[in-house]
């Protein structure tokens, strides 16, 4: 199973960026068994990004109530599991609070034997980017730093000096990071996840 | 650069409510907006973070969806929403924030879904509500640190480089 983590900050707009490229990646797959299953993970009791997901007609496992970056570790571990066991997918998405340190949920997977490759893509929040690089830096840099793909969602919200900006933030913390700028809101270009499937795969 | 907030609350709430008339999706989804502004603007008054505020309501396989960090709420809704007739619907809304303590963003949730729910009339039945307080931010840096630490004393003692260890390498133990 290659694995991707998907993370961001909260309210940046993971979910609403997961849903148009997991289904990118689902369409591409002709096999009949589930190529791709959602691991979604919520700190709160009850989950909403799961039920929109399963809305969407995607396959959903839900970890909630805690953080798998830090609480949940075990319980991702056993969820890979019996995936691998039930649906052993192509594909698994695991969809990070917006509290999360991806790269814990990399360390923790390191060695799963069931794991053939593991990537990072972070959604940052163009329109909170420097708001929350001040009040919160742990919580937003860090996951940058350490990602492979940084999607910049909500650049329809800046203008073009203060994109570029964030851009030039984002490559000082990871110099090597495929950053694609994008908007969920207006749609996004099915040949930008052709590419950033190129960079993960 | 300073750091204001280091933990967010956190408040999920599920709730089967029946309004005791037939309300459309567009009625949902108006109460469900102003009450989603009122939290936002409780928490810009007291100066705190929203991390979000998010409001799901599924019927059918229709779906009403209102997200919000700051400004205007995001609203995803399923063509047709707006006419769809409810006698009861179950509500499902989290709010995470940064700034106050779990009660009291517990508190502000209910004052402001009891103020913006009751013109519907009716009542709430099989009621859930939970509350949590994260404390995730103290929690991962400290898991974080320790992991390296583990890490950098496994690669000392097994005289291993950190370049050596790879997606590669990881691809063959498949």
């Amino acid at each position: 199973m290659d694995v991707i983590i998907w993370g961001g900050f909260l309210g940046s707009g993971k979910t609403s960026l997961l849903i148009p490229f997991a289904k990118y990646l689902v369409g591409r797959e002709s096999s009949g068994k589930p190529s791709l299953v959602i691991i979604e993970n919520e700190i709160g009791q009850v989950g909403i990004d799961d039920r929109v997901l399963k809305a969407e007609g995607l396959t959903v496992r839900e970890l909630f109530a805690g953080c798998v970056c830090c609480q949940l570790s075990s319980s991702l571990i056993t969820c890979l599991n019996e995936l691998k066991e039930q649906l052993d997918p192509r594909w698994v998405i695991i969809e990070a609070t917006g509290v999360a340190l991806p790269q814990n949920i990399a360390e923790t997977l390191a060695t799963h034997r069931y794991i053939t490759d593991i990537k990072t893509v972070v959604i940052v929040d163009a329109q909170r980017w420097n708001e929350l690089s001040f009040k919160i830096p742990m919580l937003v840099e860090t996951p940058v730093s350490k990602a492979d793909v940084v999607l910049i969602n909500k650049i329809d919200l800046v203008g073009p000096v203060e994109l570029e900006s964030i851009e030039a933030s984002v490559r000082k913390l990871n110099h090597s990071v495929h950053i694609h700028k994008v908007s969920a809101r207006t749609g996004i270009n099915q040949d930008v996840w052709g590419e950033v499937i190129g960079q993960i795969e | 650069m300073s750091s204001s907030f280091t933990h967010p609350s956190v408040f999920s709430f599920s709730r089967e409510v029946s309004p005791g008339k037939i309300v459309s999706g567009s009625d949902i989804a108006s109460v469900l907006i102003h009450l989603i502004e009122d939290l936002q603007q409780w928490a810009v008054r007291n100066n705190y973070l929203v991390g979000h505020i998010k409001a799901f309501v599924e019927k059918d396989g229709q779906t009403l969806r209102i997200s919000a960090t700051k400004g205007t709420p995001d609203i995803h809704q399923s063509s047709g929403w707006e006419s769809i007739e409810f006698n009861s619907f179950t509500l499902n809304m989290t709010a995470i924030i940064f700034g106050p303590d779990a009660k009291k963003l517990s508190d502000a949730a209910v004052t402001r879904f009891d103020r913006w729910m009751s013109p519907l009339g009716g009542y709430y039945e099989n009621e859930i509500i939970r509350g949590t307080s994260g404390n995730i931010a103290p929690q991962a840096a400290k898991i974080m640190e320790i992991k390296r630490h583990v890490l950098q004393s496994r690669l000392k003692k097994y005289n291993i480089k950190k370049d050596d260890l790879g997606n590669k390498e990881r691809k063959g133990k498949s």
